[in-house]
């Protein structure tokens, strides 16, 4: 994505006076004064993104079904992000309140809202307009998408991953929102504890109607069908991050800091299968929360760190019909590294990860010896 | 034949609909005068103003920041 220079994100282009948001004043939406020539007078009072954190004063006014349930939409609220790091961490308060603050110098800018997907860049890549001002009805990838979800899924969806090819669905031109629809984005009635438990995300069954069921013409789905994800067949090693820590320097200014990160292919446990994921075994990808992440603002934060796997159930944008580990059915009945085994975890995450990690008295290598 | 009573019914009409029409077509572009609009689309006044901007803003990036978000 290429930067904007500072004017470009906030010039505007005269035909948006002609579409239908040119008939509401500029005020009307960003408050300030209109009629005063003194720049810095009349942006006083001046609200950057009237659609965060609450649309209905502005978009709601005209699309109020699209925003009615806004807030319950985890691309405004986080929420799956909050339940988990407080699932760790949060339960006595004055860990919680220094937890909220690193939260909010750290990770809350990563949401976005109405403006920063119709309108601009969303904040957390410095915002800039899409197109001068002019709504965009369907976002566009690069600039919005993949502009946060940029190091693991745009990399692995598009094949900048080197070594490893792109996506399917992208080679042959789909886009995001040909499966992530609005009606996924804008929110349901319930907020979701997780994001993989969001009304109205995709399935691969919404295409391809016949590849989960029994019926199947492909032996390897009626023998797999409802045991293995989608992805656990058909995506080939992804991005996985370690050890995310988290600051201010000398200047105040906040920081994040990673490890290197590796590309693997693991498969894992379902620690919760649900009836949307009713499998076995799920792709895992490692997740870079560490036991010290929040070390900066209050020691030993994450007094409940080994709760929840650091592996988690992951669907990489990267998927293949043919794919190392399906290709042949021995592939992977007779190789044990394409499965998350307890040498694989580290030292300080092995008891975090024990309901998804695969003992190896139920490893499913089946051919050429005989399972115990 | 029309008579002269609807004559006067039709011009009334028409200046009726001429004047809603003009109202209308004015705040279809509610801002179009505005000092924000004004400002907003001259590149030049922009580049002016985001340099004074620039030199005025301390930095809100921290250099310390390192590796993948």
């Amino acid at each position: 994505m290429e930067p904007l220079a500072p004017h470009e994100k906030i010039l505007i282009d005269e035909d948006f006076l002609e579409g239908p948001h040119g008939e509401t004043a500029c005020v009307d939406c960003h408050g300030g004064n209109n009629k005063e020539k003194d720049w810095r007078k009349a942006h006083k009072g001046v609200i950057r993104d009237p659609s965060f954190p609450d649309a209905s004063k502005s978009c709601g006014e005209c699309h109020e079904d699209i925003v009615k349930n806004y807030k319950k939409s985890v691309h405004i609220n986080l929420h799956p992000y909050y339940v988990l790091i407080y699932g760790r961490g949060g339960g006595r308060p004055a860990v919680k309140d220094k937890i909220n603050l690193a939260m909010k110098n750290h990770c809350s800018e990563c949401h976005s809202s109405c403006g920063q997907c119709h309108v601009s860049r969303p904040d957390s890549v410095e915002g800039g307009f899409l197109d001068g001002h002019l709504f965009q009805k369907r976002p566009p990838q690069a600039e919005v998408c993949t502009a946060c979800h940029g190091s693991r899924i745009e990399r692995e969806y598009t094949g900048k991953n080197k070594g490893y090819p792109a996506d399917v669905h992208y080679k042959k031109g789909m886009s995001c929102e040909k499966c992530h629809t609005g009606a996924e984005m804008h929110g349901t009635n319930t907020i979701p504890n997780h994001r993989y438990l969001v009304e109205n995300a995709p399935r691969c069954v919404k295409c391809h109607k016949d590849a989960a069921s029994k019926k199947s013409k492909v032996l390897a789905h009626r023998k797999h069908s409802g045991k293995l994800s989608c992805y656990v067949c058909h995506s080939v090693a992804y991005k996985n991050c370690y050890s995310c820590h988290v600051g201010k320097d000398k200047k105040g200014l906040p920081y994040f800091k990673t490890a290197k990160s590796e590309m693997m292919f693991k498969i894992g446990l379902n620690q919760k299968p649900d009836k949307l994921h009713p499998y076995k075994y799920v792709l895992l990808r490692h997740v870079p929360v560490s036991r010290h992440t929040f070390d900066f603002y209050v020691k030993d934060a994450l007094v409940d760190f080994d709760k929840i796997p650091t592996w988690k159930m992951a669907t990489p944008h990267n998927i293949q019909k043919l794919t190392p580990q399906n290709s042949q059915c021995k592939n992977c009945h007779t190789n044990k590294e394409f499965f998350l085994r307890e040498k694989d975890l580290l030292p300080e995450e092995k008891k975090a990860n024990q309901s998804v990690v695969v003992p190896e008295n139920i490893l499913p290598i089946t051919i050429g010896k005989k399972r115990r | 034949m029309l008579k002269k009573r609807d004559g006067f019914l039709i011009l009334f009409l028409i200046s009726l609909i001429t004047s809603f029409l003009f109202v209308f077509t004015v705040n279809l572009f509610a801002d179009e005068n505005s000092e924000c609009f004004k400002c907003h689309t001259s590149t030049k006044k922009l580049i002016q103003i985001t340099r004074i901007i620039a030199k005025e803003r301390p930095p809100t990036k921290s250099e310390e920041t390192k590796g993948e978000g």
